[in-house]
């Protein structure tokens, strides 16, 4: 019997107009897991802030480790408005992976490994702490735009 | 409802070893590739280094590497290196397991591409663990990747599977 479909592709948006957020709404509830994949770069270097169901108050919370390939370092930030990572003028990649997206019960906990030469190779545990809200919309902004051709992808996994 | 994560090919080293993994005529139907290699050397050490060439080329390559052998931390600017893997000498039946995730191989920009790879050794406790992210500067779109070693032939049972993902 053939499996069913998984990692099923829920959304995917291109810029091409220069902008410095952009956001998945009505995240289906149907799925177990998402994935979200962005490639590309900014027009400045700097952080890109990304938040669920908006909320933008200090909820969240994270442990990262990262190497520059000279350096290395890791950190614990308890209390923060947004899970961040760094996206680059130079094209990088980050992948994301959100786990138990859909339940009332649960704080949602988030995965992510964030690539950009100029920067780091950066991976991240982050919790949205306060909440056991189900994951509706996932947003992410930054002080500076995206370039034009820089991708997000949002699928959704299911466990069976 | 699209399919994806759908198995594009498979690569498996028989008896001998085999001096690389190719994968080639790669459609460009797809918006992502993952490839997921799970293989072990024939160099008479603990361990080797693993390669990657994209359309048969080993330049234009950039990376930088957080990883931890033995529970030393560390962190390396490379070429296109993938990770280390186990050779002849580690303990025997274990490979490593590496997975490679190229999204937009089909763009006119460089190709950015995440590696995580881990090897393990239960014999001395000598493992390690990789995170790398790389750039392949070349505006053409990925039509085949191969792996190759620093030093040795893959030895059989190594195999490879290269998977498409379509983001509509």
């Amino acid at each position: 019997m053939a499996a069913g479909s998984t990692y099923t592709p829920i959304a995917t948006h291109t810029i091409s107009s220069a902008t410095n957020s952009y956001t998945f709404t009505s995240v289906p509830s149907t799925y177990t897991d998402l994935s979200v994949v962005i490639e590309g770069s900014l027009s400045g270097n700097d952080a890109v802030y990304m938040r669920f169901n908006n909320d933008s108050t200090s909820n969240y919370g994270r442990t990262y480790m990262y190497g520059t390939g000279s350096g290395y370092s890791s950190g614990y930030i308890s209390s923060e408005t947004g899970i961040p990572f760094s996206v680059h003028t130079d094209r990088g990649n980050t992948i994301i992976d959100i786990f138990s997206y859909a339940n009332a019960v649960t704080r949602k906990t988030v995965l992510l490994t964030n690539n950009y030469l100029s920067n780091a190779v950066v991976s991240t545990v982050a919790l949205w702490k306060t909440s056991n809200s189900p994951i509706s919309s996932i947003s992410f902004s930054s002080g500076n735009n995206f370039i034009s051709g820089t991708t997000f992808s949002l699928f959704g996994i299911k466990e069976a | 409802m699209a399919n994806t994560f759908t198995l594009i090919a498979s690569a498996s080293v028989g008896a001998g070893g085999a001096a690389t993994i190719d994968f080639t005529s790669i459609p460009n139907t797809y918006n992502n590739l993952v490839v997921n290699v799970f293989a072990r050397s024939v160099r008479g050490q603990t361990q080797d280094g693993m390669n990657m060439k994209l359309n048969t080329s080993a330049s234009s390559f950039s990376g930088i590497s957080l990883s931890t052998i033995g529970g030393i931390v560390q962190s390396n600017s490379f070429t296109n290196g993938c990770g280390s893997i186990p050779a002849a000498n580690a303990t025997g039946g274990v490979f490593s397991s590496t997975s490679i995730y190229l999204p937009n191989y089909t763009s006119s920009t460089s190709k950015t591409y995440s590696v995580q790879s881990v090897r393990e050794n239960i014999s001395n406790t000598v493992f390690e663990i990789d995170v790398i992210a790389g750039v392949w500067s070349s505006s053409s779109v990925i039509n085949a990747i191969s792996f190759y070693n620093d030093n040795a032939n893959f030895a059989q049972l190594t195999t490879a599977y290269l998977y498409g993902i379509k983001n509509s």
